[in-house]
């Protein structure tokens, strides 16, 4: 086989820069895994590709590469239950072995005077080893979650930075209404993706019973946009709508109404353009 | 940019990936980072959207390393594939309202494919991709930078796939020269 020819014609080149169609591609790789010398050249292109992409102008600055490794620290605590598990058992395992010559002494001694008692005492302590176990296992539970909240509301915050920079986003002031004072919101909404997220929630607590809910006019008419949750401090995203010439949010009672009640109007806003 | 005393062969680094182990992703990052943005930036030209996407596509790569196959190709190719998708959905998601649903070609094909709108600031490649005839440059931007294979490009353009193959064929080669000027051409 003349490898020459294979080398000269470009189509390493191509494989590397995925633009094979899927059967010449594939006799590639059989050929780079046949032939050392077709295998050196694939990794030599790759190399003056990547050589060649360190001397743009553009590049990403290197918080990108921060965040990444933060992020990916983050899930590795969340996402793998299973491998925290064991260390945790090892430790509860060790305490075990640790601390029973204690209580063994003791517990022989109390079986030299009162067999009973010292069946009694093993008990209470095995016991409390498993209370703290599981009290452990509940907190890191808490941790996972509160770890997986906090990812989640820091991809909101990204999305959002990204949609506001984006020229189709509107962004539209919820102002109080009725002579109400002490209330407003803000309102993005891209009618493109027809993404809609409430931030800067500010409303008097819900009383008991009662629930916000966010109102979209749509040709005139009223529809639900979602219901507002009790805690309101960080962005949240309501329903979607590809059209829409207000945004309003009235009190309702808990788990929301067919059509808003009027008079129970905290804030609106009307979309501009 | 950190530097590479280490390296790793593409076997080493793959099973560095697949064990999750993070050194894996901190040399695939510095060393594949650049790359990929210049791919993602071409489609979404705004540095903060860019760098977001950037970060979304490693965190891909990252959590979908078991289904990278690397009997069908390289490590590179296949994170170029999803840095080139990302991108493009995003795009397509941002063009929502701007195209006609009846339109079957994207708006870029018939956007001048210059180097400056796509943002390639790399002096030896500028002036190598601008010395090609417009509609190779089209299709690089096609083939490369927005994912189509040869054969959608064919029938997008109602251009014979010989001739869609040929021209990229020979802009590679030329390209190939700026890459590495001591290789020696093919005929």
């Amino acid at each position: 086989m003349d490898l020459s020819c294979i080398i000269s014609s470009g189509d390493l080149e191509l494989y590397v820069l995925g633009m094979l169609p899927a059967e010449d591609a594939a006799k590639v790789s059989q050929l780079a895994a046949m032939f050392p010398e077709i295998k050196q050249e694939i990794e030599r292109i790759e190399n003056d590709l990547l050589v060649s992409s360190m001397n743009t102008a553009v590049q990403p600055s290197a918080s990108v590469k921060d965040k990444l490794m933060q992020a990916v620290k983050a899930s590795a605590h969340t996402m793998q239950p299973e491998k925290q598990a064991p260390p945790l058992m090892q430790e509860a395992k060790l305490v075990r072995m640790r601390k029973p010559a204690r209580p063994l002494m003791i517990a022989a001694m109390f079986l030299l005077v009162a067999s009973l008692a010292g069946v009694i005492v093993l008990f209470a302590y095995y016991f409390g080893q498993k209370q703290e176990l599981a009290a452990m296992e509940k907190q890191l539970t808490e941790s996972r979650q509160n770890l997986a909240l906090a990812q989640t509301r820091f991809q909101v915050q990204q999305h959002l930075v990204n949609l506001l920079s984006d020229e189709q986003t509107k962004r539209i002031t919820l102002a109080a209404v009725g002579g109400r004072t002490n209330a407003s919101a803000q309102l993005i909404w891209h009618p493109g993706t027809k993404e809609v997220f409430l931030a800067d929630v500010n409303l008097p607590a819900a009383p008991s019973g009662k629930q916000y809910q966010l109102w979209a006019i749509v040709d005139g008419q009223p529809v639900n946009a979602g219901m507002l949750p009790a805690q309101t401090d960080t962005p949240e995203k309501m329903l979607p709508f590809e059209k829409a010439e207000a945004f309003a949010i009235t009190l309702e009672p808990a788990g929301g109404s067919v059509n808003p009640t009027l008079e129970e109007m905290y804030v609106l806003g009307k979309v501009s353009g | 940019m950190t530097q590479q005393e280490l390296s790793y062969t593409e076997e080493e680094l793959v099973g560095l990936l697949k064990a999750h182990d993070e050194r894996g992703l901190s040399y695939l990052y510095d060393r594949y980072s650049n790359a990929l943005f210049q791919v993602i930036y071409q489609q979404v030209p705004e540095q903060v959207s860019a760098e977001d996407l950037l970060q979304q596509v490693f965190l891909k790569i990252w959590n979908g390393i078991d289904s990278f196959d690397a009997s069908k190709g390289r490590l590179y190719t296949w994170m170029l594939n999803i840095a080139r998708n990302r991108a493009i959905d995003h795009t397509r998601s941002k063009d929502f309202n701007k195209q006609s649903k009846t339109a079957s070609l994207p708006e870029n094909v018939y956007k001048e494919a210059g180097t400056e709108a796509s943002g390639i600031r790399d002096v030896g490649l500028q002036r190598t991709l601008e010395k090609l005839p417009v509609e190779t440059r089209r299709l690089i931007e096609l083939s490369y930078f927005q994912g189509y294979t040869q054969d959608e490009i064919s029938k997008m353009l109602q251009i014979p796939l010989g001739t869609v193959k040929t021209r990229i064929r020979a802009a590679i080669l030329q390209l190939r020269k700026i890459l590495n000027p001591n290789t020696v051409s093919g005929s």
